[in-house]
């Protein structure tokens, strides 16, 4: 799809090219895909366990069983460990200096950065899927009712991933202010894990915290993607949909302006 | 025999002093490090405050989790959960605090930097461990202690109890990195096993231990990844004694011994590497 949007619009092509080419480099590193798969599979035994020791083997907790509640985690964790690292590349950048060979060449570099976030997600969502799917199959067996989800959870898992790059676009940006955008990043991890719904269905959460959680921008990172595979509402598909697309929006638009003020602190000196 | 004596207290002086050593390097590592650190204060507190944040978020996660089922979990309430989360992120911040350079062991075994480490006068290990101090680690140490401070029972007792498992973690935190980053010598490159393993003692430190059931889980937790060493075996002895029910010196005495055995055979490893390092023929200057 991507390759045909650049055959229609030229433009398109060095962002097709750049996100290609960092899906390709991330195949370089086997062992650091692997790693992430096993972090997956260790993550999911650690839950399950936990899962099962609230609600036994065939229990529910709030309406889910235990297997809608390992494959729940799957789904969150698959969008967590396929993060790019761009947020880092651009924080490397702005020390070093490198950034200013990348402002001269012909092309945005917002969206050059975005574009290569997109592909080390893309392709490292593959592994980690298969770890986790794996992992999720022996524990508690397949998850009722998968395929009949996939066509309203995959536009919002991917979604997910589109959303995910571009906080960590933001993240990034702050580099041409703050020393580490590290701290940044932890927070931004930890809101998703707890108020987006990662390790637990927002469902869980106090009803008055819940409803405030599933509008905020952290939930279209993990709960709506996570809770359409394993427990389809179609009522809610438009909601869930129109949220990602907004919060994608004013993602990127911060990240346009932030990147447009933090332009006027770069110094350049030749050389 | 009066020769073997003096012999032998000659010997033990050499340790002690070699001890002595060791410790004060370890001290002028750690007020090095400190003040390099600080020197842009800013950047140095936000990270604290970040990564106590950080760590305060999972605290909401227990909350929100205990609420929701309204009963404990396998013997394990809210406040046991809270002993994991402290004695772990304490003893986390303290390892990475005086041997900041301990997740970074197989990087500078492969890159050939050791040579800069073998070539200087003082006991290799502690020199290499202690040269580097992680930021956040003091966000780690500051959110346990607090953390203890307003979840646990104060008293001489349980604050003793409390540091005393604190130190033992950082110990048995900054060994297991040692162990499976020594294995760089022997693989080449360890260093995402190492990075996987030693996080893993963390991950299940901060679950209740009874959750995990089953002989060979049971193996793992007290060998390859020590989480009930670091925490759950720690959480059932504290529990006794806040609990009145006195001190079980016998479990005191495995948590240390297990401790101790990791500890040395984290040192051996490393020992044993040594031998097979090679030279990376690098020249590099410490500042």
């Amino acid at each position: 799809m991507i390759a045909a949007l650049a055959r229609g619009a030229p433009w398109l092509r060095r962002y097709g090219r750049a996100l290609t080419y960092a899906g390709r480099d991330q195949l370089a590193y086997p062992a650091a895909l692997l790693t992430r798969g096993v972090l997956l599979v260790i993550f999911v035994f650690v839950f399950n366990t936990l899962w099962r020791a609230i609600a036994g083997d065939d229990g529910e907790l709030r309406g889910l069983t235990v297997v809608q509640l390992t494959w729940y985690l799957v789904f969150t964790e698959m969008v967590e460990l396929a993060r790019p690292t761009i947020m880092a590349e651009i924080q490397e950048q702005v020390q070093d200096g490198s950034i200013a060979y990348g402002l001269v060449r012909p092309y945005s570099y917002p969206l050059f950065a975005l574009a290569r976030a997109l592909g080390q997600a893309l392709t490292r969502t593959v592994p980690v899927g298969v770890a986790g799917a794996l992992v999720a199959l022996a524990l508690v067996g397949p998850l009722p009712g998968l395929a009949a989800a996939l066509p309203g959870g995959l536009p919002l898992f991917a979604g997910a991933l589109l959303l995910n790059c571009l906080w960590m676009l933001v993240i990034g940006i702050t580099a041409f202010w703050f020393e580490s955008v590290l701290p940044f990043q932890w927070i931004h991890q930890k809101l998703v894990f707890i108020v987006g719904g990662m390790f637990f269905p927002l469902d869980l959460l106090p009803p008055w915290l819940a409803g405030l959680a599933a509008r905020l921008p952290f939930a279209f990172q993990a709960y709506w993607p996570a809770r359409m595979l394993v427990d389809p509402a179609p009522e809610l598909f438009r909601e869930a949909l129109l949220g990602t697309a907004t919060y994608a929006v004013l993602l990127a638009g911060l990240a346009a302006a932030l990147f447009h003020l933090g332009m006027r602190r770069v110094q350049a000196n030749g050389g | 025999m009066a020769d073997n004596q003096s012999a032998r207290a000659a010997g033990n002086r050499v340790d002690a002093t070699r001890w002595g050593r060791t410790l004060r390097l370890l001290w002028r590592y750690f007020r090095v490090n400190l003040a390099a650190n600080t020197a842009y204060p800013v950047p140095f507190a936000i990270q604290v405050v970040a990564m106590a944040a950080n760590n305060a978020m999972f605290i909401a996660f227990w909350a929100i989790l205990f609420e929701a089922i309204g009963a404990p979990i396998r013997g394990y309430g809210f406040t046991d959960v809270m002993f994991l989360w402290a004695v772990a992120a304490a003893g986390f911040g303290l390892g990475a605090m005086v041997c900041g350079n301990s997740a970074y062991l197989s990087r500078i075994i492969y890159r050939g930097e050791l040579d800069v480490y073998l070539v200087q006068p003082k006991p290799v290990l502690p020199n290499l461990l202690a040269s580097r101090m992680s930021v956040s680690s003091w966000g780690d140490l500051l959110f346990g202690l607090g953390l203890f401070a307003i979840s646990q029972p104060l008293t001489a007792a349980s604050i003793g109890l409390f540091l005393l498992f604190v130190a033992l973690a950082a110990g048995v935190l900054v060994a297991v990195r040692v162990l499976y980053h020594s294995l760089t010598f022997l693989l080449g490159n360890a260093e995402d096993l190492a990075g996987v393993g030693s996080e893993q003692i963390v991950t299940f430190s901060l679950y209740p231990g009874t959750i995990f059931d089953g002989p060979l889980v049971a193996v793992v937790l007290h060998t390859l990844i020590p989480a009930a060493l670091v925490a759950h075996l720690p959480a059932d002895l504290f529990r006794a004694v806040v609990q009145g029910m006195g001190m079980d010196w016998s479990l005191l005495a495995i948590i240390v011994a297990g401790d101790a055995a990791l500890i040395a055979a984290a040192w051996a490893l490393f020992a044993l590497g040594l031998r097979r390092y090679e030279s990376g023929n690098r020249i590099g200057a410490r500042i």
